[in-house]
Order: C-alpha cells, then sequence, then structure tokens
C-alpha cells in the first residue's frame, strides 16, 4: 500500500523529467548533432550565431510543438475514456483530427484561409467539435463498444472522403501537396508563428479538461449515480466535446492529424494510478508529450532517403496497438466481466 | 412557517416519458427516521417517483426537501440532502472500494480521496463499517462478489450523510443473507435519524423492516400506512395478481405469494 502510493507519488515528476530529457534531446537531435552545453548556452542567448538558430528558430519550436500537441492528445484521449467509461475512445479514433483537417483542407481549397491565418484553427476547432458532437450523439447516452467504434469509423470515413474531394478537385499538383500535409501529420520545419497560433487553444482545452477530474470519478458510478452526487451529466458532455475539440483542432491545424497518441497514453497510465479516470489525466497528458518528443526525435534519426512523417510513425506503431487492445477487450467481454 | 416542515413532500407529482404518464399525482409527506418500501409491480413507476424524488427525472407538481423546493436546490446542495442508489451496482472502471465509498464525498467538495482530510476519512471508514465492508476497504471493487459489491455501493451512499436516501431495488440479486443485512443497515440508517426510501421487490422483507408501504400500481399510489395494514390477501391480488400466504411468524408478518390464478 504505501510502496504502491509512494510509486503514485513519485508518477508525476518521474514522468515530467522524462518530457524534460526528451524536450532536451529533441533539441540535440537533427542533422546537426548538439552537445546539452551548447542547447543551453543557445537557450540563454549566448554562443554561436548559427547554433543558436537553429535551436531557437528551427528545434525549439518543435520541441515546443511536439510536448503540447502530444500532451494535449494524451488529455483529450483520458479525458474521452472518462466521459464515455471505455478504454477504447479516442479522439483519433472518433474521426476528431480526420474531421479538423477535413474542415482546414476545405477553408484552404475555398480559399477562405491561407496556411498560417486565424481562421484556419478556428476552421479545424469547429470541425472537430461536430465530429465529436455526431458521435456523441449518436453514441449516446451509454455508449457500447460497438456503437462508438461504428459511429467512428463512420465519421472518419466521411471525413477521409471529404479530404479526398478535395484533392481531387485540386487545381493543381501542389494544391494536392499542400492536402495531403494534413494527413501526414508532421512537426518539420515549425515555426514560433505556429506555437503562437496554437497555444492559445490547446492551453485552456487543457485547463478546461483537466477541471472536469472530479466529474470523471464520479462518473465511474453510471450517470444517474453521478447525476446524484451533483455532476451536471449533460453539460459535462459539452464542456468536454468543446474542449477535446479545442485541443485536437488547434493541434491538427499546425501538425495535421497524428493519431494514437490519445488511445496509448492513458492506456499505458491507468493501471500505474489505480485506474482511477481522475488521477489519469496528468500523467497521460505527460506520456503523451514523451511519446510525441519521441517519435519526433526517432523520425529524425531513422535513417531513410526521405524524411518519415511523425504522424505515419504513431499510426504505424498505434494500429497494432489498438488491435491487441480490440483482443484484449474481446477477451474480457467473452469472460462476461462487464 | 410556523408548522414545522416535513422532510420531503410530494404534492402532485406527475412524470411523463415521450408523453406518456408513467407517474401521476402523486402525493404525500414523510418525516425524518422512517423506512418507507416502496412497492409495486413491474413498470409500475416505482423507480421513475423515486428518480423525481431525487431530482433526477424531470416532473410536474411540486417536491420539498425540508421545506425547500427541489426545483431551487443547486446541484452539490441536492447531492448533500439526498443520497441516491442506483439499481444494478454498476462500477465502469476497476477502482479500490474505498475510492468508491469516498464518492459518498463529492457533493462536500472532496476532490481526490487520495488526499483525505480526516473528516472525510473518518466518514468513509465509518460507512465500511457500517456495511461489514472494512474487510476489502483495499479491493477492487470489480473483483468482489455481488454481495460484497453490494455492501460497498450502500457504504457510498451512507458516506453522503444526506438526510434523506433513496435506494433502488438495493437488495436484488442478492443471496437471503445480503438482502437481510442490506435491508437491516438501511432500518439502522433511518433509526441513527434519515428518511430512507427503499424500492424492493421482497415484499416479505418490506413487511417486516420498513416502518411504512407505499404501494404503487400503473403510476398511482394505491396504499400506503403500517405494512401489515396495507399488504393484505386483497392488496395482493389488486395489485400484483396473486393469491398470497399472509401469516405471522415469531410476531413478525409473513408474505409469501403462493398462485397466480
Amino acid at each position: 500500500m504505501t510502496m504502491t502510493s509512494l510509486a503514485r507519488r513519485g508518477l508525476v515528476p518521474g514522468l515530467a523529467l522524462l518530457v524534460a530529457v526528451l524536450a532536451i534531446a529533441s533539441l540535440a537531435a537533427g542533422p546537426v548533432r548538439l552537445a546539452p552545453s551548447d542547447i543551453v548556452a543557445a537557450l540563454l542567448g549566448r554562443g554561436d550565431d548559427a547554433i543558436r538558430t537553429i535551436v531557437t528558430e528551427i528545434r525549439l519550436p518543435r520541441a515546443i510543438l511536439a510536448v503540447a500537441i502530444g500532451g494535449i492528445l494524451g488529455l483529450s484521449g483520458a479525458a474521452m475514456q472518462g466521459l464515455l467509461r471505455n478504454p477504447l475512445a479516442a479522439p483519433s479514433l472518433f474521426g476528431a483530427p480526420q474531421s479538423a483537417a477535413f474542415a482546414a483542407v476545405a477553408t484552404i481549397s475555398l480559399g477562405l484561409n491561407d496556411a498560417l491565418s486565424w481562421g484556419l484553427p478556428v476552421a479545424a476547432i469547429a470541425g472537430a467539435f461536430l465530429s465529436v458532437f455526431v458521435l456523441v450523439a449518436v453514441a449516446g447516452r451509454n455508449a457500447s463498444l460497438l456503437l462508438l467504434i461504428l459511429s467512428g469509423l463512420a465519421i472518419s470515413s466521411l471525413a477521409g472522403a471529404g479530404t479526398a474531394l478535395a484533392m481531387n478537385l485540386a487545381p493543381n499538383p501542389f494544391a494536392a501537396l499542400e492536402i495531403a500535409f494534413w494527413l501526414l501529420g508532421s512537426l518539420e520545419d515549425r515555426s514560433m508563428r505556429h506555437v503562437a497560433l496554437a497555444l492559445p487553444f490547446i492551453i485552456p482545452a487543457a485547463l478546461i479538461l483537466y477541471m472536469q477530474r472530479g466529474a470523471f470519478r464520479a462518473l465511474s458510478l453510471g450517470e444517474e449515480a453521478a447525476e446524484s452526487l451533483g455532476v451536471g451529466v449533460s453539460r459535462l458532455r459539452l464542456v468536454v466535446i468543446t474542449g477535446v475539440a479545442l485541443g485536437v483542432g488547434a493541434a491538427v491545424s499546425v501538425a495535421g492529424t497524428i493519431a494514437f497518441i490519445g488511445l496509448v497514453a492513458p492506456h499505458l497510465m491507468r493501471p500505474l494510478v489505480g485506474y482511477d479516470p481522475a488521477r489519469l489525466l496528468v500523467p497521460s497528458a505527460l506520456t503523451g508529450a514523451a511519446l510525441l518528443l519521441a517519435a519526433d526525435i526517432a523520425v529524425r534519426i531513422i535513417p531513410a532517403t526521405t524524411n518519415i512523417k511523425v504522424g505515419v510513425l504513431t499510426a504505424t506503431i498505434g494500429v497494432p496497438f489498438f488491435l491487441w487492445l480490440i483482443v484484449r477487450e474481446r477477451r474480457s467481454l467473452a469472460g462476461g466481466v462487464a | 412557517m410556523s408548522e414545522v416542515a416535513h422532510l420531503l413532500v410530494a404534492d402532485g407529482v406527475g412524470v411523463a416519458y415521450g408523453g406518456c404518464p408513467v407517474v401521476t399525482d402523486a402525493g404525500f409527506r414523510l418525516d425524518a427516521g422512517r423506512l418507507v418500501a416502496l412497492v409495486g409491480p413491474n413498470g409500475a413507476g416505482k423507480t421513475t417517483l423515486l428518480r423525481a424524488l431525487g431530482g433526477l427525472a424531470p416532473s410536474t407538481g411540486r417536491i420539498t426537501v425540508a421545506g425547500t423546493d427541489l426545483a431551487q436546490l443547486p446541484p452539490r446542495e441536492r447531492a448533500r440532502r439526498i443520497a441516491f442508489l442506483p439499481q444494478g451496482h454498476v462500477v465502469h472502471w476497476p477502482l479500490s472500494a474505498r475510492d468508491v465509498v469516498a464518492l459518498g464525498r463529492y457533493p462536500h467538495g472532496l476532490a481526490d480521496p487520495s488526499r483525505m482530510g480526516e473528516r472525510d476519512a473518518a466518514i468513509v471508514d465509518a460507512a465500511l463499517a457500517r456495511t461489514d465492508a472494512s474487510a476489502f476497504a483495499g479491493r477492487q471493487v470489480t473483483t468482489l462478489s455481488g454481495g460484497e459489491r453490494a455492501r460497498v455501493m450502500l457504504a457510498r451512499v451512507l458516506a453522503v450523510e444526506a438526510p434523506i436516501l433513496l435506494a433502488d431495488e438495493p437488495t436484488a440479486a442478492l443471496d437471503p443473507r445480503h438482502q437481510i443485512g442490506i435491508m437491516a443497515a438501511l432500518r439502522e440508517e433511518a433509526r441513527r435519524g434519515a428518511l430512507v426510501i427503499a424500492v424492493t421487490h421482497d415484499l416479505g422483507l418490506a413487511a417486516r423492516m420498513a416502518d411504512e408501504v407505499m404501494v404503487i400500481d400503473r403510476g398511482r399510489i394505491v396504499a400506503r400506512g403500517e405494512p401489515r395494514a396495507v399488504l393484505t390477501p386483497q392488496l395482493m391480488r389488486d395489485v400484483y395478481g396473486v393469491d398470497a400466504l399472509v401469516t405471522e411468524h415469531a410476531g413478525e408478518p409473513v408474505i409469501v405469494p403462493w398462485t397466480a390464478p
């Protein structure tokens, strides 16, 4: 008992340390390998000019975005799982990033937005909101696994079809290439401009979701019991959808679709927090940040003729993981455990 | 108000789902310290009435709690005054039994059970002890037997320390020992000063344990009062459509549904 509570107390600081180490590694990794001392000097505004430019203008925005986006994806996954009381719930399975990408692509194709305007995250957030809202509305109050997965599949297919249509109608190959960018999530060549575009949405989203932690715990007993404990369940549903849409929409608008972090991160952390959906939130966010940082470092290290996109890497790891989860759930369902 | 307000008053309460009336014109005044058994056939509206009394189902008419209109109470305040035990004892995550019971302190502002203050911890421990669940407080609820889980869920509503406790079929799917144990714990709660309303199908237990029986049939309260006066062979025929053996053993009422004509 004391051992586990000790381990629990050390969990968040430990994960924070891991994120910090990976963030520094992310500043060091790339075509020009840098020593930690160079990085510290560059961050403090000292040292070689070229190194300073590499660190602060090329690698720092990338590391910040990896932390923010990985963090909000992990947090959104944990929040959705808490709301729907289902370990298979995650924004990416429900078509939220795909819908956000479609909304972004549509506004660009229609000439309503360019890639660095405020309209872009707003459109992406609206797309994500709509998809999660439709999903929760379709799946309803006592969302079963099957209903969630099927409606999520329908929504992401629809968003995918919309994006494909936009590509199909693209006036030239360059436009098609730009659209493809949203499908292959990446943190390459991002600037502080992108950071400034995303953080004003991601930070409030994180706060909104974090503030619902007590309600998620009460929801462990089902909606009726939660309501009787003073949780406004329909209000909670709307708040969580809004938080997830803000976070995922903003993430997609600067980095494209990066899938499965929201599914994997909470799953890794759940046994370590005693399956408590409230205590799950912060460790999931930190794990999401660590996972995306690590993936983004990996794509720079893996030898390949062209750069592998980080979204492709997370999907290649995430999909088998998802399959494994389904197999596990199938066993537990067959075993009759509710 | 010069007159002391009753703890729970329903006045012309009705609930309709999709335009179809489920509960019609329910009216009563109930005071603290009573165990009331709410009985009636399946689909009579017991759960619906209980939900309305808990502020969990939209209803017409008027419900007051210690003189305050239920609809005017903010959710947290309502949750502190009325504890509600739903059917089925659902827990979606394998939380520890103690964490589940600690959720009873949520309406009192307890955000994190791992950082419980002394007072909350004492209340949680006492609730576990009263339902005889202290022994498995550290275990995951999903690993408990049905009877153990029912005791943990009851401890959860006791931990709210609300003056009103509503329980929806708390003894369903339990073995006889646990049925008696749960009802005894509810009666104990009433003796401690709470108003307890329990929906049940176990008429024998209701007749023995409850201070009052309220019979609901097709959405209307058709009888109310002291168990022996209410649960007569005639009522069993009229409401449940069964001939029942109604007798006494060791000074206590015994009801055995016998044949369905």
